[in-house]
């Protein structure tokens, strides 16, 4: 297979695609431009419905029905595509153009082992029997992952979300295509998986030969990776161009939000004047799994000491797994420790119970991650908010007056008060979700990854709303993340744990500009765009 | 006595013109396989240990009794037919001797004597302390000795003289089962694999499925007119009709009350209603118990009013046509000479008299309670509703009470109690008058009892139950029926109605009884 | 996981032997057996006879240790009217049931399967409403009355007896009475068929499978179908129910001789023993279908196998 000509590997010209009627635009996208040349890789950047998405889709022949190709062309090395959903479009998919999505995991049938799926993609593309299970040893071997007889026998389930995008991209390959469509493959990763799989993919570009169409809403992914950057907003190109051009020169708005969203450096000022409000002293934590014979004790949090300043934010920062999520249960007295105290201004409440716990919990308030699951929806936003004021034993007129000065504070209007959760996108229901919490005046605020679920530039805007709310109202905050973005925007302290202990700790500003351990080290530089030294 | 010597002549005569007219048995190829839906096959095949409805409609297939009743001429059949027996006589007041038939052979070749016969009424199966079949034990009420005499005859003694001996044959202790072969299986195997004398002889038996018989040619009463009989178990009364029908099935059994006119009205199908021996009744409670201390109905003036307030002829008509009727009380067409055509009830449809009789009681409209067993006696329920409606008219107040089975129902308190009553063959009103209301009956002294006969009935019974002679017999009779009616324990319906659909081809007609024979008298 | 079988066989012990209490308990209150097993008007003497010859004269207690003792030897009694033990019978009549049941659940499976197949892919065309319909249709319809209609529809109008056919039965025989007993399972595994798989297709895996290039009957047949058919597994653990208790009034109108009719026949002539056994056997068949059901998770799932 001859790549070496100048014929683009994919061509898009003039593409418009109409919504069904009804939806909140006319168009999904209109006029499209895109071109790829052999080799290269080209960052489609964008929030979710900017419709970069869409574009992949119909490059894929794989638009849903309901959107329709009302003008423009897709070519695949210069040839033209059938419509879209047409049967021929099957020999494309593989050999021609192949395509990953964000949660690997979930795009692999459950019930059948990896192996044999991946045998599937060569059989039905015709290739004999008894060369597929070679071939695919071989494609497993070279997406590195360690144990490729294990892995070939494995369900997906079996797998983490990093060793399933291997597999899928194993897949993707299987046929050697021209173009690979990653549409946001390192999303739900943790910053060094997303690395590794970020340069596994440059790897394999090389070694295959591929072209690579890259959708991404992160620019310090476009930083470590794009030959070109092309950035979409509401179904439209406001900017391309080749990507040292677009990243130390951009040129509309919008991108340079998007770029200030990917910056990564503390920006609070170190403060001297401490004075803790919030403190855990040597916590352990150990889980027991399993019965009877094969009891395992699990050690979740171990000797974890952390203190925070009144008024300051203290972030949590580390992976999946390295135990701040155990901590922020034990902080919250809603697992008890194996040892170890947590002192609310000054006073031992680690055995606290009963009333006194109810005093505390008062005070100490949380936002969690999903806003979705957090809200119930029969509640009316008005009466979510005011709930915990009345179970506290606030009358219920005074209860909603607070409560709808509250959403005012949070940046929702008060029309908002008498309508469902189910109506409000993810980040309005954030902002609803914190109002709940602050109504209650609490001293201290736990955000458990609060806007790790949320688009990019939503994600900003709810940051913002938390430090805002934070001058205005005085409360201190801790604040779990697996972001090191969210980290660095949010936080006056840092606390970064691995395994269930404390690596490093100290102001946000020392950490990020001088981290003293190698972890705290490694863990910066896989970050997106660290690499490269865009952000100096 | 001389109604049996008649009747021995005549059928005699009349069997043996049939069998000359018939001397070889018919091709086996002309010769139908009939197929019989039955609603249920009872799980034994013993013909006494399986007494019921179900089993006898195979039964007298598969053995002969001693002797018989002639349906096939008179659908009463009132009169007896040597069968096994050839003849009877009374040697002393208390024996009777019964001759057998020569050269009648089981179903494996093997010659019937007398001792097969004293074997099957034997002291063992019948009427010792612990019978092996205890259905049986009230036919054979009195025997005190069975004894094969010679090799074709047996003596039967009883406690005290009874005349009426041979109808007993008819019954299913007169079965004569064979002893050698039954020795040999055992009272359970035999059960299974039941053999006789009679027209067919056993292929195969499954309780679940089906009972299958094929022409037993050896028969010796032949020829047997069909090829095979399978009785086929079919629960579902719409399922049997659809087999029928679709001509599958060449009989089925039990039609509901309320289907008849359908069955009629299917192209090739004939539907028969026969009145049958058995009349369902309720009882009166009379009696004061624990569970009902201030029973009204201990009142014979109550009763009275009660039995004169309905309209039984008119419920009767409404509900059956012309299929049954409502005889006066113990006065049955299957009793022969005890029969009188022209007598009437004491107690019949009278609003006014029964007003009247109510007048003179203390009854001030308490709920009488009548339990009903669901769905046991066809169209019960329904004629009890007309009932209930014709004793409000009159200010009685009685509410029915529906069980799923009898001893729920037999469970007090209770103030009425539905049940049947059978006629069984006596060749006198013996067993409804005596044996269903006398002192040893369960409506005396039953844990369910309902009555304490009167000084009169009791002196009746004893007298009726002593006399050998027909006159002295019937006054006694009647004595009893005018003291049981001026007491009025319990009031009669109607005769009871089994139903037969029939493939209109096949012609045969089991005259007025539940019991069905396909021999060759009765497939003409 | 020896914990896990261990659980499950106490409590399916615990089960059958509340199961056996109870049914020996309303059988003695429910009516006196004697009572039914003579003639209606039977006179005291023959009753007490049956009475003493059951047992039934003993105190309450004595016959429900007798009766568990005879249990745990493994005798499950006599029938009261042939004397042939109930287990025998039971044997007897249970290839008949199984041959009925097996069938009836094969038709309903692959019908079932495959007219939800059919109107998932047809989503909101006249094909779907019509199965739907068709669904409801089977679920809501009661099996006797729907038995009774293919009978006599048969009989009446194409002269072709659909009823049991005894001994000497053809295959064919089967047919009718098996439609009748599936059908309300044919009704739900339909709907759910649709329901699960139109969820399936929607699932990433499926749109991922789409990009690799399979193409669209290999989606459905290999990806799809076995997916979506997972959770019908409970379903059919379920329906077994519904197919015993479908088994005894469909085995009644079409004169089928299985334990259905043979539980329909006991429970009428009160033949105790028989009655006891059945009612033990069928909670061991649901009891053992549910431990089957738990155990095919196993099999077929491997994300249940990991746990």
């Amino acid at each position: 297979m001859s790549r070496t000509s100048d014929i683009p590997v994919l061509t898009v010209r003039d593409l418009t695609i109409a919504l069904p009627s009804g939806a909140d635009r006319d168009f999904a996208v209109t006029d499209i431009d895109l071109t790829i040349a052999p080799g290269q890789t080209l960052c489609l950047v964008g929030e979710s419905g900017s419709g970069k998405s869409v574009v992949a889709q119909a490059v894929m022949g794989m638009l849903a029905p309901v959107l329709r190709v009302q003008s423009g062309e897709i070519a695949l090395q210069g040839v033209s595509n059938p419509p879209q959903r047409s049967p021929e479009y099957n020999k494309l998919r593989g050999p021609q153009v192949a395509m990953v999505f964000q949660d690997a995991i979930s795009s692999l049938n459950p019930i059948q082992r990896v192996g044999h799926q991946l045998e599937e993609i060569l059989q039905v593309h015709g290739v004999p029997r008894q060369q597929c299970r070679g071939r695919v040893m071989e494609m497993l071997a070279a997406v590195m992952l360690p144990d490729p007889q294990r892995a070939y026998r494995s369900y997906p389930h079996e797998m983490s979300g990093g060793q399933a995008q291997r597999i899928v991209i194993a897949g993707a390959l299987l046929l050697n295509p021209s173009l690979l469509i990653a549409d946001e493959p390192t999303t739900a990763l943790d910053v060094t998986t997303q690395a590794e799989i970020l340069e596994l993919i440059e790897k394999l570009k090389v070694q295959f030969n591929t072209s690579v169409l890259f959708i991404t809403h992160d620019f310090g992914v476009v930083a470590d990776i794009a030959d070109q950057v092309v950035v979409m907003k509401d179904g439209q190109i406001v900017e391309a161009g080749s990507a040292p051009d677009v990243l130390q020169n951009p040129q509309h708005e919008y991108t340079k939000r998007l770029l200030a969203a990917s910056d990564l450096q503390g920006n609070r000022p170190v403060q001297l004047h401490a004075e803790p409000i919030f403190e855990a002293r040597d916590l352990s934590l150990t889980y027991t799994r399993g019965m009877f014979f094969n009891r395992t004790q699990v050690p979740a949090v171990r000797n974890v000491s952390l203190s925070l300043v009144k008024g300051q934010t203290l972030a949590v920062v580390g992976e999946s797994g390295s135990g701040k999520s155990s901590l922020s249960k034990c902080l919250l007295r809603l697992q008890d420790v194996d040892s170890g105290q947590v002192l609310f201004k000054g006073q031992d409440i680690t055995r606290r119970s009963g009333a006194e716990l109810q005093a505390f919990r008062a005070k100490v308030q949380v936002v969690l991650q999903d806003p979705f699951g957090a809200l119930d929806p029969r509640f009316k936003t008005i009466d979510a908010i005011a709930e915990g004021l009345i179970i506290h034993g606030v009358p219920k007129v005074e209860a909603h007056a607070r409560a709808l000065e509250m959403l005012q504070l949070v940046g929702l209007k008060p029309q908002a008060a008498d309508r469902y959760p189910q109506e409000f996108s993810g980040g309005q229901r954030q902002r609803i979700c914190i109002a709940r919490a602050l109504v209650l005046q609490p001293e201290v605020l736990i955000a458990d990854e609060a806007v790790s679920a949320l688009d990019v530039s939503i994600q900003v805007q709810v940051l913002e709303l938390f430090a805002d709310l934070q001058k205005r109202l005085g409360f201190s905050m801790v604040f779990i993340t697996h972001d090191l973005h969210v980290a660095a925007a949010i936080s006056d302290q840092v606390l970064v744990m691995q395994h269930g202990r404390v690596v490093e700790q100290g102001p946000t500003v020392e950490v990020f500009a001088n981290p003293a351990e190698d972890y705290t080290r490694a863990l910066l530089e896989s970050a997106p765009g660290q690499k490269r030294g865009r952000v100096a | 006595m001389k109604l049996t010597r008649r009747t021995l002549l005549s059928t005699a005569a009349a069997i043996g013109t049939v069998t000359m007219m018939n001397p070889l048995p018919a091709l086996a190829q002309d010769r139908p396989n009939l197929l019989i839906a039955v609603d249920a096959l009872w799980e034994t095949m013993d013909p006494v240990i399986g007494i019921s409805t179900s089993g006898a409609r195979v039964h007298y297939n598969l053995f002969d009794t001693l002797v018989r009743r002639n349906r096939w001429d008179d659908a009463d059949g009132t009169e007896l037919v040597p069968w096994l027996a050839t003849s009877w006589e009374r040697t002393t007041p208390t024996v009777w001797t019964f001759h057998l038939r020569e050269g009648v052979k089981f179903h494996d070749g093997h010659v019937m004597d007398a001792e097969d016969v004293a074997f099957s009424i034997s002291e063992q199966r019948l009427w010792g302390e612990n019978p092996e079949a205890p259905r049986g034990t009230r036919y054979a009420n009195g025997i005190i000795r069975v004894e094969a005499t010679g090799p074709l005859t047996v003596e039967i003694e009883t406690e005290v003289p009874d005349p009426s001996i041979a109808y007993r044959m008819v019954t299913p202790v007169g079965f004569v089962l064979p002893k050698h072969y039954y020795e040999e299986v055992g009272l359970e195997a035999f059960g299974q694999n039941p053999m006789g004398t009679g027209p067919y002889k056993l292929v195969s038996f499954d309780p679940s499925t089906e009972l299958v018989a094929e022409a037993f040619d050896d028969h010796w009463n032949g020829p047997v007119p069909a090829q095979s009989l399978t009785f086929r178990i079919v629960p579902e009364y719409s399922t049997r009709f659809a087999g029928l029908a679709a001509g599958e099935f060449d009989v089925i059994v039990s039609i509901p009350a309320d289907q008849v006119e359908q069955v009629r009205n299917t192209p090739g199908i004939v539907a028969l209603e026969k009145s049958i021996e058995n009349y369902p009744m309720f009882a009166f409670n009379t009696l004061n118990t624990e569970e009902l201390p201030d029973n009204p109905l201990t009142d014979v003036n109550l009763r009275k009013a009660m039995v004169s307030a309905v309209d039984r002829d008119g419920i009767a008509q409404a509900l059956w046509g012309g299929a049954t009727y409502v005889p006066a009380p113990f006065n049955f067409p299957e009793y022969g000479d005890y029969f009188d055509p022209d007598r009437k009830a004491a107690y019949s449809y009278d609003p006014d008299r029964a007003r009247e009789l109510l007048a003179m009681t203390d009854y001030d409209g308490e709920e009488l309670i009548w339990h009903i067993t669901r769905g046991f006696y066809p169209n019960y329920e329904v004629a009890a509703e007309f009932m209930v409606e014709q004793w409000r008219d009159i200010g009685i107040n009685v509410r029915i009470r529906v069980v799923d089975n009898f001893s729920l129902a037999y469970q007090r308190p209770f103030h009425m109690l539905n049940m049947s009553m059978s006629s069984e063959f006596s060749g006198d009103p013996y067993r409804p008058l005596w044996l269903d209301w006398g002192p040893n009956s369960s409506r005396v002294n039953a844990s369910h009892k309902t009555w304490v006969p009167t000084e009169g009935y009791l002196e009746a019974g004893e007298r009726f139950a002593a006399a050998q002679e027909f006159e002295e017999r019937n006054a006694a009779y009647l004595d009893m029926v005018r003291e049981w009616e001026d007491d009025t324990p319990g009031m009669y319906f109607w005769r009871n109605v089994v139903s037969y659909g029939v493939r209109e081809d096949l012609n045969w007609d089991p005259g007025n009884s539940a019991v069905t024979i396909f021999d060759r008298l009765y497939i003409k | 996981m020896i914990g896990f079988i261990f659980s499950k066989v106490a409590r399916a012990v615990i089960t059958l032997l509340v199961t056996v209490t109870l049914v020996f308990i309303f059988i003695r209150f429910s009516g006196d057996p004697a009572a039914a097993l003579a003639p209606p008007d039977a006179p005291q003497e023959v009753i007490d006879q049956y009475r003493r010859a059951l047992g039934l004269d003993q105190p309450f207690w004595v016959q429900y240790t007798g009766y568990l003792n005879r249990l745990a030897h493994g005798d499950f009694g006599y029938s009261i009217h042939s004397g042939r033990p109930s287990l025998q019978i039971f044997l007897d009549r249970l290839p008949a049931t199984l041959r009925l049941g097996g069938i009836a659940l094969v038709i309903s499976l692959v019908a079932g399967l495959g007219l939800g197949a059919v109107a998932a892919l047809n989503r909101g065309r006249p094909v779907d409403r019509a199965v739907m319909g068709f669904s409801v249709f089977a679920f809501a319809m009661p099996n006797f009355l729907f038995g009774l209609v293919v009978i006599l529809t048969g009989s009446l109008m194409f002269q072709v007896y659909l009823g049991g056919q005894g001994a000497s039965g053809s295959i064919f025989g089967v047919v009718a009475p098996a439609l009748t007993l599936g059908l309300a399972s044919m009704g739900s595994y339909a709907r759910f068929t649709r329901s699960s798989l139109l969820e399936t297709i929607n699932k990433p895996f499926m749109l991922a499978a789409e990009a690799r290039g399979i193409p669209y009957k290999r989606r459905l047949l290999r990806h799809a179908l076995p997916n979506a058919a997972i959770p019908l597994v409970t379903l059919v653990g379920l329906s077994l129910g519904s197919l015993i208790a479908g088994s005894v009034v469909t085995e009644q109108v079409f004169a089928w001789p299985g334990v259905g009719q043979l539980l329909v026949r006991s429970v009428a002539t009160r033949d105790i023993a028989t009655v006891q056994f059945l009612v033990l056997a069928i909670a061991a068949t649901m009891v053992i279908a549910n431990l089957i059901v738990d155990l095919l998770y196993l099999v077929i799932d491997p994300r249940i196998r990991a746990r």
